[in-house]
């Protein structure tokens, strides 16, 4: 076999790995997309992702509509309002943040650093409760505030120590050189800590929109009215276990709702592998 | 403080004022929860009733007298033996595998990031159970290579089912690889190959040292997820069947919203705190000699 | 137009008839449920009727699904902020055994009219230390659903009335003539919440487990009821316990009940839209007369009719009156009481009931269901019942007994001792 013979023969089998695996990765959704196409019976024993009786095409529009007033653009918009700020506020103070603790010293340090990540250790449902009693003292409840204000203060210990351990990646003489040519502690941190890091940064801002558009249970707590809720409690928001449940609208939105995940992640992750001029700066 | 002591100690401590929003956002948002769950821990609270101080009792009887506690931890120490180790390799693995600029590899990353955005779905329960049932579409799919079908949630697999479904959302963790693979520098690749290195000495000489920074983070998140993990265990197995997936998370919430033990579970939480903290530490202190910083390891 | 004149008439009728009401400052009151589309739509229809009935109340509706509205609720009621009428199921009872303060409505039975109530209901199941705590939403009652033809088509006789020990004989047929099927499909709840209190009640004839936190049953009767289930696992009427435990959140969706494999569903009354999305099961399924649930034999064949949830007041609450109101006309309205229908199962109100069973709104299943149990309803099992650490001691033991770990005989002892251990701590 010749080299070349070779090289096509591993990319055909590379190819093969990568459609292989694919197939367990995708088969879920692929499932929850089918089910929306599901007599509502069906659901619960097939699963193959194909219908096999008929094929119902109503679930789309009837999930839409929902119930009452409320459609599901009301949904979508509201989880704009609290997803899009929420996102933006927590890249800035985190890489501001994360920048404190990768570059400098200070006095305690060490301390902050740790008591930063202990919080990640204690679990949330012994939090949840004298949360909930502080944000009810500041008088947020029923409002995006306590979805939106804690991430102006780099609420989330995660992200921070993501993006410290990705700053240590930056050789410290990239900013000796900077600090000589008369840049400032902030212009170092722009001109060169953020785009070297570019890759890291969107991973922040994809896991952070992910959780927040995602997450069912912050919101559930603290939204009383239903034209403040966001699209993960307008669907479960008639879904009730203990009566029958149209599942096929479920999964119909549901597809709908993580559609934006999938777009913005695609869109996205050419800048986790495209190199950017970084690879001849670094080093 | 005089005003010129105060812009001195600014100066010197500059890093300071880059940290503050994180400061104030812990002293008026976190400190007062966290501490104050250390404080319930020491008393007998309901949620509805006054706290009332009970000292170490909680802690004693944790250790002396609740049978739930050693068994959930073990468990929840094989979740986490199963889950971590599996699910880092796997993400690098793959993540190397997609390391390649091509329109087909951006088609694929996105497919196996999929699960990591169905797995926070409302439909997510709906599906494992469906494809995990007796007659699913596992036991088909086993059942072509002549394996028998199984009952995924006997004592002995229920376990190993729900640990699936947390590696199968390894698509963050492959994300964090992709990015730091990404800002290893070409030139040493590029030397290594002029020197004629083999691919396997590459890998374990160049590509590992490079990521080891982002390695010690995927390590440390993952093993501190697995241990408060729940979700799972919530949503398809209820902790069962015989206590085989009663993981100490799950504990914790039933024992906090179901049984409104608030305090008794604060103090399994600090236990569970305490757990984790110390092999935080231990990782820490053994990461100076396998992990690599770019800054000389000046932290 | 006709129609909006007649509205406009009424709404001018109402306005003179009365005026202290008119007069009044506008309020906004808080009204928080969880339920499925259904119900979100038949309460939304009454509130729009008692806005229309009185201008100066409005009411804020807060409604979703069942998921995290107990942890919600909890959590609002210890913060003092939870709405001021609340649907609560059942969870009431327990949050004053720990001491939530809910409001005592017997200062509002000017505005509240309990007279098309039972008394003996209102007693039983609402009030707690002499104050009435909270007003019955409906009252239901635990219906079996049978697949008939899975029955026949094996050669299973079936009975008037099922009875304990006749389930365990149809189990061994069916599980016989069709390996795949078998008879009940219950889910863990089931068996600790339901099950084991209806047969407890029918041997003792009275409460569980009463508010001193005693049991009322002996190691003998928790034993009996342990090898009842041991034998229905030994004659496959029951599922494997691996395989039930995936429906144990929701055992309506198993896909052997679906699938037409399992010939005897519990379901309450009060979720009886389990099958009004589903044309496949409507379609594959015999479904199904009502019955009452297994009953034993003899005198004490008690069952369960608690009501299906309840309307309470928070104590917090800074419009109490308003939120009476707001009770009063859920409940007594015959317009919202049509517009309601039997979405939180059939009206507790007599008079409301006798209505929509002449206007043909009832479904005839659920109605078939209560009239089949209320002569035989029981008194309060007591509320420790079902208290969590009680229940989860039960669990423990009967998964032990389904993979045989244990035998009935020697769990029903130990089991016993851990019970009273556990309401010896909760006390």
């Amino acid at each position: 076999m010749t080299t070349r013979q070779k090289k096509h023969l591993w990319t055909a089998v590379h190819l093969l790995i990568c459609i292989l695996i694919g197939f367990v990765m995708a088969y879920p959704l692929l499932w929850m997309v089918g089910a929306a196409f599901k007599q509502n019976g069906e659901i619960y024993n097939n699963s193959h992702i194909f219908p096999r009786g008929e094929w119902v095409l109503t679930s789309w529009r009837d999930g839409w509509y929902g119930v009452g007033t409320l459609h599901f653009d009301t949904f979508i918009k509201n989880s704009i309002l609290v997803v899009v700020p929420n996102v933006l506020f927590t890249i800035l103070s985190c890489t501001l943040t994360a920048y404190g603790f990768a570059r400098f010293r200070f006095v305690g340090k060490k301390i902050f650093f740790m008591l930063m990540l202990s919080l990640l250790m204690l679990p949330n449902a012994v939090i949840q409760v004298p949360t909930y009693i502080l944000f009810r003292d500041f008088g947020w409840l029923n409002s995006y505030k306590p979805l939106i204000v804690p991430s102006l203060f780099a609420s989330s210990s995660f992200l921070i120590f993501m993006l410290v351990q990705f700053f240590r990646g930056i050789p410290k003489d990239l900013d000796e050189a900077a600090i000589i040519d008369g840049c400032s502690s902030m212009g170092i941190l722009v001109r060169i800590l953020v785009p070297l890091c570019l890759p890291a940064m969107v991973s922040a801002g994809l896991f952070q929109f992910l959780w927040t558009w995602n997450d069912y249970f912050h919101p559930m707590l603290y939204l009383n009215s239903t034209n403040l809720y966001t699209v993960s409690l307008g669907l479960r928001m008639s879904l009730d276990a203990t009566t029958g449940v149209q599942w096929n609208n479920i999964m119909a939105m549901s597809t709908l709702s993580i559609l934006p995940c999938v777009v913005l992640f695609f869109c996205l992750q050419k800048h986790f592998v495209e190199g950017i001029a970084a690879g001849g700066l670094k080093g | 403080m005089t005003q010129s002591k105060f812009r001195l100690f600014l100066r010197n401590n500059k890093g300071f004022l880059f940290i503050l929003p994180w400061l104030i956002g812990f002293l008026v948002f976190k400190m007062y929860p966290f501490f104050n769950s250390l404080y319930y821990s020491f008393t007998k609270y309901n949620l509805m009733k006054a706290p009332a101080w009970l000292g170490l009792d909680n802690y004693i009887r944790i250790f002396t007298k609740d049978k739930d506690f050693v068994p959930s931890l073990l468990v929840t120490l094989r979740y986490v033996i199963l889950v971590v180790p599996i699910k880092l390799l796997l993400a690098l693995l793959v993540a190397m595998l997609l390391n390649r600029t091509s329109w087909v590899m951006n088609f694929f990353r996105t497919i196996y990031y999929l699960p990591s955005i169905v797995g926070g779905s409302v439909a997510v329960a709906m599906i494992w159970r469906v494809l995990f049932s007796e007659t699913g579409v596992v036991n088909a799919f086993i059942g072509t290579f002549g394996i028998q079908a199984q009952t995924w949630l006997s004592p002995s697999l229920a376990l190993f089912t729900i640990s699936l479904l947390n590696i199968w959302t390894f698509g963050s963790t492959m994300v964090l690889f992709l990015a730091a693979l990404k800002g290893i520098p070409k030139d040493l690749y590029e030397a290594a190959a002029v020197d004629g290195v083999p691919r396997l000495t590459v890998f374990f000489r160049i590509t590992l040292p490079m990521i080891s920074s982002i390695i010690f983070f995927n390590l440390l998140m993952a093993l501190v997820n697995a241990f408060q993990e729940f979700n799972s265990a919530l949503l398809i197995t209820g902790g069962g069947p015989l206590k085989s997936t009663y993981l100490y998370g799950y504990m914790l919430y039933d024992n906090a919203f179901v049984s409104y033990k608030m305090g008794y579970a604060c103090a399994q939480s600090w236990i569970l705190f305490a757990i984790i903290l110390v092999l935080t530490i231990v990782i820490f202190k053994t990461s100076d000699k396998w992990t690599y910083y770019d800054d000389g390891g000046d932290f | 137009m006709k129609k909006f004149l007649s509205l406009l008439l009424a709404a001018l009728m109402l306005l003179a008839v009365m005026p202290a009401v008119h007069a009044e400052e506008p309020v906004t009151i808080r009204f928080s449920w969880w339920g499925d589309a259904v119900r979100h739509e038949a309460t939304l229809k009454a509130i729009e009727l008692f806005e229309q009935a009185y201008p100066n109340i409005h009411v804020e509706a807060e409604y979703g699904g069942w998921d995290g509205y107990t942890d919600k609720l909890t959590t609002q009621i210890m913060g003092g902020t939870a709405a001021d009428v609340v649907q609560d199921g059942g969870h009431f009872q327990t949050y004053i055994i720990y001491g939530a303060q809910y409001t005592d409505l017997n200062d509002y039975l000017d505005i509240i009219d309990t007279s098309h109530f039972s008394q003996s209901l209102l007693e039983s199941y609402c009030t707690v230390n002499g104050q009435l705590i909270s007003m019955p939403t409906g009252v239901q009652a635990w219906t079996t659903l049978q697949n008939t033809s899975l029955l026949e088509d094996n050669g299973v006789e079936i009975p008037q009335r099922w009875t304990w020990d006749t389930l365990v004989e149809a189990s061994k047929k069916l599980h016989e003539a069709d390996p795949e099927a078998y008879m009940l499909n219950v889910s863990m709840e089931t068996m600790t919440n339901w099950l084991f209190p209806m047969y407890i009640q029918q041997k003792v004839g009275g409460t569980v487990i009463n508010n001193d936190y005693e049991m009322e049953f002996t190691a003998e009767d928790l034993t009996a009821y342990l090898t009842w289930l041991e034998d229905m696992w030994a004659a496959n009427g029951l599922q494997g316990r691996s395989e039930q435990l995936l429906y144990d959140g929701s055992p309506l969706e198993n896909p052997k009940w679906n699938g037409g494999k399992l010939a005897i569903s519990m379901c309450s009354s009060a979720s009886y839209s389990w099958y009004v999305y589903d044309e496949y099961l409507k379609e594959h399924i015999d479904v199904v007369d009502c019955f009452s649930f297994p009953e034993g034999e003899g005198d004490n064949d008690t069952i369960v009719v608690p009501p299906a949830s309840f309307y309470n007041i928070p104590a917090a609450s800074e419009h109490k009156k308003e939120a009476a109101t707001l009770i009063n006309f859920l409940l007594n309205d015959l317009d919202a009481g049509r517009a309601q229908g039997t979405v939180r199962s059939l009206p507790a109100n007599s008079e409301v009931l006798s209505v929509l069973q002449a206007e043909n709104l009832v479904d005839a299943g659920i109605a078939r269901a209560v009239e089949l149990g209320s002569p035989r309803a029981c008194i309060n099992r007591g509320t420790p019942t079902g208290l969590n650490e009680v229940q989860n001691v039960l669990a423990d033991y009967i998964e032990q007994i389904a993979y045989g770990q244990i035998t009935a005989a020697e769990a029903g002892p130990q089991c016993y001792e851990e019970i009273q251990e556990a309401l010896e701590d909760v006390q």
